[in-house]
């Protein structure tokens, strides 16, 4: 049986200066895998190339077997890959739920329905997965007026309306406080363990990291250096050399 | 016009209206809470574009509010006295016709006057045929509106643009031209003038060519590369259409250029005041052109009009306020006769219809409904300054009418 | 053609290229800096020439010589300047937070009071400036004579584009103008004073403005249309150099200016509709212009993306009421209002489709006159040339509008921001001309007439009713779509298209959809309004349409639904009654809509929903 997500050789570059370079990762259902790396790393571009919003220069995207390089963001959303920012995009003129059900009603292939009440489509649905990623209290309010941690668990939310195999969360606590940070990852977690689904997140909280993450790579000018369970990572003299600036 | 006067005639028109805060105005408007009007009085619903092209027509309503106190201190029309409803049509078919639409359902006025441009004119004229409304036509040059799209309904004195046209080809006929080059604004006038041209000089002279045509579009001419363009084709003479600023950019590039060195010009309406002022010393010396010498006149009714208006507003006399003042006095004319403002009466009475002008008789033949009214063509000199019209003649417009049978040819009614 | 001949046209083409450009270039700046799209760009250009008319008449007069001319031309740009920094502190100062198409229509307001200032204080007559002393022969250039302003001219353009670079290159201010241009944050991190900046760069803008209308004074008289004549046209020598981009302003201007000498030889009548041609085909091939970088967004752009009020009981109510007294009003009304009313119901339709492309859509449409006339004329067409009644005209008006618009939406919908709503200009221009020049069969600029009603239809009373069941129906459906689940698409593609494309939705197809559905709107009431007029001309096709449209959009409020309708109402009736009371109704007209701007940024929903939710205690964001 193929991974869930299997990447190999992925490269890309941007005038010259290379972001990306023969990256080369695999991951199973229902496994939480954590990105690291320091800022410019190159993490944002491979999330960037996973769920194809940057066509990369080389290499090959599979998703449970399936070659998805090249696609668009549409058709690998359809695919069952879920995706966060690591600066939220949301629907600010929108409540909690009105986000939700545009990304369920979009799910079920509506929106280009133009006479139906969409007030009332999706609504049960929408106001189930308010509460799956805790934002029930808030479900009638506007995302503008949300704070930076709950517009995250929106952004999973929104995630999670198509039924994904695979989640992609960049900085999925940024800006959250620490008890609330591992509130969110035990959540997902949860949705990872129980629906089979895969996660790859980044992450710069390294508590948060080692304790939730099932495997841990890490990521340095373009090309991943070191890989493995947290406590390896954690002893790797690499790793260390990268995030602490003595030479590696 | 000052806008204080401007205000306190508006003021007066409405004064209901005046002391009362916008919103219960606006209210008013919509539901037709109609001020106090005088019984007794004709009513004519004026209209035309006062705001978007006031230097042609504030001389106008100067001419016809001239007239119609004449005629309404002389005791009006049978007793009852004229009464000008006058609005501004915005300058566009759209505002016309809602304006048309109140004059005639909310004011009641008895017939409709005026218009500048000649889309507005049509789009008028198509109202009131609609409504079975008179309406007077004042300043659309279009021959459409007495041919391929006249009404019975409306009317119109002011030579047309084939009869203008015609006198222009007429008043070239014998010089020794062959090769034409014709400049004229892309825009109905300007083409249907153009061709019209080509028709009427092929009549008189079977052997001239056209050898280039130039369409700039109206008010953005790029003079140098048309002057160019007309040059380059080596004509001995032009027929002009152009107006405004267009002409005075055309005008001073081709002087300086030398393109009217030793060519015969033929030009439409320069030798009118309302165009010729604005020229000043720069007024084309020679050029043959449609106008209205003004200054020529020395005797008859038409000297004292000029003389009394000179007195009146203290400025020239334009081509639209001597127009405005004739149409006026038609209009007492057409009511004496008809003796009713019944519309079929006046229609009928305006059928055939021969007046006396200040500058001559005047014959509106029913075919058409268009006025035999004439212009003026002479050469352009400058005197003090400015630009009038020399060697001047009024050629009739009887003899310069589209015949019946074109008439016939084009007008479906 | 002769070389010599080559040569002079040429010249000819970079004359009109450097006076395009100067007329252009501040444009260019001022949107750069500021993010404005200044409407009253031309009419700082008429203000330039008539100062610099009546100043060259008074100065040359004390004492005749090219000093005293250019003196005149230096002063004219100087005051045209300080009129510009007058607007900015006075009007535009206020209202940088509300969203950027306001400031469109505050300009837009400017132009009316300046158009009637003009007449008034100037006379309604065309002014001739004298010619420039010391230049008013020709030389010989092989064998033809070209006059020796225009060689200035040829000359005038660079210099001007090299005094520009410069300043921006040399000078602490060209350099903060640049950075505005390029990375407003970062100017905005560095605490630079914007006030400051905005200030000086309208200033600058206007006086170049001012400047290009002064040098026209010695080949064309100052009149009271010239600005309407200049800002078409220095719009799309903006957009095809590059919204920004000065050098970009000056390659477009050659380019227009070459193009247009050359091509009346081939085709003289071209001239009204080939610099839009140019402006679509380079939108087309390179969406940002020729020097331009991608999608500078119009400013406070996420200040549109308001919630929109949800559809309540009391909403439904409101509806009912309104239908109920709409179909009572022809009981209390006169024949005249109902015709007014009418009006308004069309103009109502016609604002609700636009709306659903700015409100819902964030796609702003400068040319939505063009679905409007494309929906009249397809309807006077088929009544003049295939003989069709008024039903099957009415049937076509939405279908032909809807068509066109499916068609050049999909060029359209691949742009964003301000290209995307010029190229919109562009396709209302195209558009416009072939109505305008195609005389065999829209009867050209005299348009179609005797386009009426159906005998049962043709009393008024029959038409309004006709009228409130079609644009009811249009304005139904347009609020249903609102709220159904592609109107929640097409909204969610607004306020954020990196996220939408991430949910599954193509952000140009739901445009693409929206923008055919806005077009077939527009159409239908485009046909209802030509069967209340009995005609149609180019006009109803023209800039000031869909200047109309915007502003009754924005006056109600885009994130209101109700809000256009309102709009419509206000802005149709103020004008009915403004329009009698005097020859300067522009001027009131354009104060009004000032007023609206400044008290009512929201538009007159928008603000008072917020006023009422803010009374009810509740957090208005």
């Amino acid at each position: 049986m193929s991974p869930l997500l299997q990447v190999d050789g992925l490269s890309k570059s941007f005038g010259g200066v290379c972001a990306a370079h023969e990256i080369a990762l695999s991951l199973d259902a229902g496994e939480l895998v954590a990105l690291i790396g320091p800022n410019g790393a190159g993490k944002s571009t491979t999330f960037n190339m996973l769920n194809g919003q940057l066509a990369p220069d080389s290499g090959r995207v599979a998703l449970d077997g399936r070659d998805i390089t090249g696609l668009n963001p549409r058709a690998v959303w359809r695919l069952g890959v879920g995706r966060t920012f690591q600066i939220t995009a949301t629907f600010a003129s929108m409540s909690v739920v009105e986000n939700v059900q545009v990304a369920l009603m979009s799910h079920a292939a509506r929106h280009f329905d133009m006479l139906s009440w969409a007030p009332a489509r999706e609504r049960d649905a929408a106001h189930d997965l308010a509460a799956r990623v805790g934002l029930e209290h808030l479900a009638a309010r506007p995302v503008g007026e949300l704070a930076y941690g709950d517009l995250k668990r929106v952004e999973l939310a929104l995630a999670l309306a198509g039924e994904p195999r695979l989640l992609l969360m960049d900085e999925p606590t940024a800006g959250m406080a620490a008890g609330e940070r591992g509130a969110l990852m035990e959540l997902v977690a949860r949705i990872a363990r129980d629906a089979q689904v895969g996660v790859l997140f980044t992450e710069h909280d390294m508590d948060t990291v080692f304790s939730h993450a099932d495997r841990v790579l890490v990521m340095h000018q373009g090309a991943i250096i070191a890989r493995g369970a947290p406590d390896e990572i954690r002893a790797d003299d690499n790793v260390r050399a990268v995030y602490l600036g003595t030479a590696a | 016009m000052s806008i204080h006067r401007a205000v306190r005639d508006a003021v007066s028109r409405r004064a209901a209206l005046g002391a009362i805060a916008a919103l219960a105005g606006l209210a008013t408007a919509i539901l037709g809470i109609a001020s106090a009007q005088a019984q007794d009085s004709i009513r004519i619903g004026e209209l035309n574009s006062y705001s978007r092209f006031a230097a042609f027509t504030v001389p106008y309503r100067n001419g016809w509010q001239m007239a119609l106190d004449e005629i309404n201190a002389a005791g009006g029309v049978n007793g009852r006295m004229i009464e000008v409803i006058s609005r501004d049509d915005g300058g566009t078919t759209g505002d016309a016709v809602r304006v048309a639409e109140e004059l005639v359902s909310r004011d009641k006025v008895d017939f409709l006057l005026g218009t500048f441009l000649s889309n507005v004119g049509l789009a008028v004229a198509d109202f009131a045929n609609q409504r079975k409304t008179l309406f007077i036509a004042w300043g659309p040059l279009t021959d459409a509106l007495t041919m391929a799209k006249g009404n019975p309904y409306t009317f119109r004195i002011r030579p047309n643009t084939w009869m203008q046209v015609g006198m222009l080809v007429d008043a070239v006929k014998d010089l020794d031209t062959k090769r034409w080059a014709i400049v004229a604004p892309n825009y109905e006038y300007g083409q249907s003038a153009a061709a019209n041209f080509k028709t009427l000089l092929a009549r008189v002279n079977p052997d001239a060519e056209i050898v280039v045509e130039q369409y700039p579009a109206l008010g953005k001419i790029d003079a140098g590369a048309t002057v160019s363009a007309i040059e380059q084709a080596r004509p001995d003479a032009i027929f002009n259409v152009l107006f405004g600023g267009d002409l005075v950019s055309f005008v001073r590039e081709g002087t300086t250029r030398g393109l009217f060195e030793d060519r015969t010009v033929a030009s439409m309406l320069t030798g009118e005041p309302e165009w010729l002022l604005p020229l000043k010393a720069e007024a084309p010396v020679g050029w043959i052109a449609t106008g209205y010498p003004w200054q020529g006149v020395t005797e008859g009714p038409h000297a004292a009009f000029i003389a009394a208006y000179r007195e009146k507003y203290d400025e020239t006399p334009r081509l639209g306020s001597m127009l405005g003042y004739v149409i006026m006095y038609m209009i007492r004319d057409m009511l004496l006769e008809a003796d009713s403002t019944d519309t079929d009466a006046m229609v009928a009475a305006l059928e055939d219809f021969s007046f006396e002008s200040i500058v001559g008789p005047v014959t509106i033949r029913s075919i058409d409904n268009q006025g035999s009214f004439g212009a003026w063509v002479g050469r352009i000199a400058v005197e003090d300054g400015s630009g009038t019209l020399t060697d001047w003649r009024y050629y009739d417009g009887t003899d310069f009418l589209a015949s019946e049978d074109e008439v016939e040819a084009m007008r479906g009614d | 053609m002769e070389p010599s001949f080559f040569v002079v046209q040429t010249l000819n083409g970079l004359a009109s290229a450097s006076a395009l450009f100067i007329a252009a270039c501040g444009l260019t700046i001022i949107f750069g800096v500021t993010r404005i799209v200044n409407f009253a760009h031309g009419s700082f250009y008429m203000l330039g020439a008539y100062f610099a008319v009546l100043l060259a008449d008074r100065l040359l007069g004390i004492h005749y010589g090219p000093l005293m001319f250019w003196v005149a031309v230096l002063l004219a740009a100087l005051g045209a300047g300080v009129l510009g920094a007058v607007m900015e502190l006075t009007l535009l100062r206020r209202i940088y937070k509300a969203p950027e198409l306001f400031q469109l229509l505050a300009t837009f307001g400017v132009v009316l009071i300046v158009q009637d200032a003009v007449v008034w204080l100037f006379g309604p007559q065309d002014l001739l400036g004298p010619r420039a002393p010391g230049l008013t022969g020709a030389v010989d250039i092989l064998g033809h004579r070209f006059p020796v302003y225009e060689l200035m001219l040829v000359f005038a353009g660079p210099v001007v584009l090299a005094a520009i670079w410069l300043l921006f290159n040399r000078t602490r201010f060209g350099i903060l103008v640049r950075a505005a241009t390029h990375d407003r944050e970062m100017l905005a991190a560095l605490g630079v004073n914007q006030a400051v900046l905005f200030t000086a760069a309208v200033f600058l803008g206007c006086a170049l403005a001012g400047l290009a209308g002064a040098l026209e004074i010695a080949r064309k008289p100052a009149t009271p249309h010239m600005d309407v004549n200049i800002i078409a046209e220095a719009f799309v020598v903006t957009v095809i150099g590059g919204m920004g981009s000065v050098p970009g302003a000056f390659l477009a201007a050659v380019l227009i200016g070459v193009l247009q000498a050359f091509g009346i030889l081939v085709f003289p009548k071209i001239t009204l509709v080939l610099v839009f041609l140019v402006m679509a085909v380079v939108l087309v091939v390179r969406p940002w212009g020729l020097l331009g970088r991608p999608e500078p967004q119009l400013r406070g752009e996420p200040a549109m993306m308001l919630p929109l009020a949800p559809w309540s009981r009391t909403a439904s109510l409101w509806a009912l009421a309104g239908v109920a007294a709409l179909v009572a009003f022809p009981l209390i009304a006169d024949a005249f209002a109902l015709k007014l009313v009418i009006e308004v119901m069309v103009f109502a339709l016609f604002a609700m489709s636009l709306n659903l492309l700015l409100g819902l859509g964030g796609v702003i449409s400068f040319g939505h006159a063009a679905w409007f006339g494309l929906g009249a004329y397809g309807a006077a067409l088929a009544v003049r040339h295939l003989g069709a009644p008024m039903e099957l005209a009415l049937l076509l008006a939405p279908l032909t509008a809807g068509a066109v618009a499916a068609l050049a939406g999909a060029f359209i919908v691949r742009l964003s921001g301000v290209y995307l709503a010029m190229l919109t200009l562009a396709v209302a221009q195209v558009v416009y001309a072939v109505a305008f020049q195609w005389v065999e069969v829209t009867g050209g600029d005299n348009g179609l007439i005797g386009i009426w009603p159906s005998d049962w239809a043709s009393g008024r009373l029959a038409y309004y009713y006709l009228t409130l069941m079609l644009a009811g129906a249009g304005i139904a459906l347009l609020i249903r779509v609102s709220f159904s689940p592609f109107g929640y698409a097409l909204r969610a593609a607004r306020d954020s298209a990196l996220r939408a494309e991430t949910v599954g939705i193509n952000v140009r197809r739901q445009r693409w959809a929206a923008f055919t559905l806005a077009g077939a709107a527009a159409g239908l009431a485009g046909g209802l309004y030509v069967f209340s007029k009995g005609n149609i001309d180019p006009g109803a096709l023209a800039i000031p349409t869909s200047v109309d449209a915007l502003a009754m959009a924005l006056l109600g409020g885009v994130q209101t639904i109700t809000g256009p309708i309102l709009g419509a109402a206000a802005l149709h009736l103020m004008k009915d009654f403004v329009m009698p009371l005097t020859d300067y109704w522009r001027v009131l007209l354009g104060l009004v809509i000032i007023g609206f701007v400044l008290v009512f940024p929201g538009g007159v929903v928008g603000t008072l929903r917020g006023l009422a939710a803010r009374r009810g205690g509740e957090a208005s964001r």
